[in-house]
């Protein structure tokens, strides 16, 4: 269960998949399956329905798209642009 | 023997106005927002020092204190990506070359520290006024971008593109090879109101130096510094224009690539605003949603092409699409 960090450091346009660091500018250009999958964290969709939602649109093997849900995830914690809801 | 001036200049943007102040204590010669300073003798250090605060009618209070110390001087470049955030002291910190610079959010309060062989005028332009223009102004639904506007029947096109990516050439080039009136060449200003507003902002413009002369010889503009390609002076009546601004061209020119091959492709508004957001400083501010949020409004509005090229850009290209836009 997952949200965005908080609006005073992060701003997520999901419509233009683009994330803003608010304490420094810097900007993250987000792909449509990263959107995708930051979408579906937030929203606080299982890894499987977000898998599903990409094999269904995308022909990528499943075990691909679990590790990039997994390394994706683990990004966006790393650098704090989603934390997890209490 | 030190002097010290102080000027008012009022711009008018869309329904607010931005009254900036300077007050100076420097050396040498100096002519309010002309930051023509000969240091090389002296090498001072110099702390500038800006303040904004709130008038009652909602205008923004700027001005700049200009200090002079006895310290060593070195050139310094400005960079915004320099910037980074001090979270124990809730500070913006500047570092780039030898200058240090800290901006405090909260009291909208700016002070750098520059150490500099000469002074570029454009340079303290752009941190003493344009900086804090850019940070500010979206709270009055107004914001300011780095970039060049013509105009070819009243409808404005921008050029946006990074340093050396040729705006001030190619708008030079539109203006005399084809009916385009250049309206600017560094900075504008888009007001959001019921249209797009534009406001060419035009002091601290650089603009290619030989086309120049007819404007320096009228008293409405004062040259500020010379380089040997450009002249960057000061507008001393900023005015609004009635430029409708409708396009964008983002310039990506590649500097390995066949010469005369200019490429002008569409882009989508989603795109168009990475794109911008590349080409822009995107230094952070308590209004940096809002500037965001500006940006999304004015990609939604406008239409825009990616101009790829090498060598020179083609310029018939260029301005027969203009033409297409313009005439609908």
């Amino acid at each position: 269960m997952y949200k965005l960090a908080s609006e005073q450091e992060f701003e997520y346009d999901r419509e233009s998949a683009v994330i803003i660091d608010l304490n420094n500018g810097e900007f993250f250009e987000l792909n449509e399956v990263a959107n995708i999958i930051l979408s579906g964290l937030i929203e606080n969709k299982s890894i499987i329905e977000i898998q599903n939602e990409i094999t269904a649109e995308y022909d990528i093997p499943e075990d691909t798209v679990l590790n990039d849900i997994k390394s994706f995830e683990s990004q966006m914690i790393k650098k704090g642009v989603i934390v997890v809801q209490s | 023997m030190n002097t010290i001036q102080r000027e008012t200049i009022r711009y008018d943007i869309a329904n607010f106005s931005i009254n900036l102040k300077a007050s100076a204590s420097i050396h040498s010669q100096m002519q309010p927002f002309c930051y023509r300073i000969n240091m090389k003798s002296e090498k001072p250090r110099l702390d500038i020092e800006i303040i904004t605060d709130c008038e009652k009618d909602g205008s923004i209070l700027l001005w700049a204190k200009i200090q002079e110390k006895k310290e060593t001087f070195n050139r310094f470049e400005l960079k915004a990506y320099n910037l980074f955030f001090d979270k124990e002291f809730d500070c913006y910190y500047f570092v780039g070359g030898n200058l240090l610079g800290k901006y405090d959010r909260f009291n909208e309060k700016a002070v750098w520290y520059i150490n500099e062989e000469k002074f570029y005028a454009r340079n303290i332009f752009h941190i003493c006024i344009l900086d804090i223009l850019c940070l500010s102004s979206p709270k009055y639904e107004s914001a300011f971008y780095h970039g060049a506007v013509v105009s070819l029947n009243s409808t404005g096109f921008m050029f946006i593109g990074n340093s050396g990516s040729g705006k001030s050439t190619i708008t030079q080039k539109l203006s005399i090879q084809t009916p385009c009136k250049k309206i600017c060449d560094d900075v504008f200003s888009i007001a959001f109101k019921d249209t797009l507003q534009l406001y060419p902002i035009n002091s601290g413009n650089g603009y290619i130096k030989n086309s120049m002369n007819d404007f320096l010889n009228t008293s409405e503009y004062v040259k500020l510094y010379e380089t040997s390609s450009k002249i960057y002076f000061l507008d001393n009546s900023p005015k609004p224009t009635n430029v409708q601004p409708k396009h964008v061209f983002l310039l990506d020119r590649k500097v390995n690539g066949d010469l005369d091959n200019t490429i002008i492709q569409e882009i989508k508004p989603d795109e168009l605003i990475k794109l911008i957001l590349s080409r822009q400083a995107n230094v952070p501010s308590k209004f940096t949603k809002e500037r965001y949020r500006l940006l999304k409004k004015f990609c939604s509005t406008i239409s825009a092409n990616l101009v790829v090229y090498s060598g020179d850009c083609n310029i018939n290209s260029l301005y027969k699409r203009m033409c297409q836009i313009s005439e609908g």
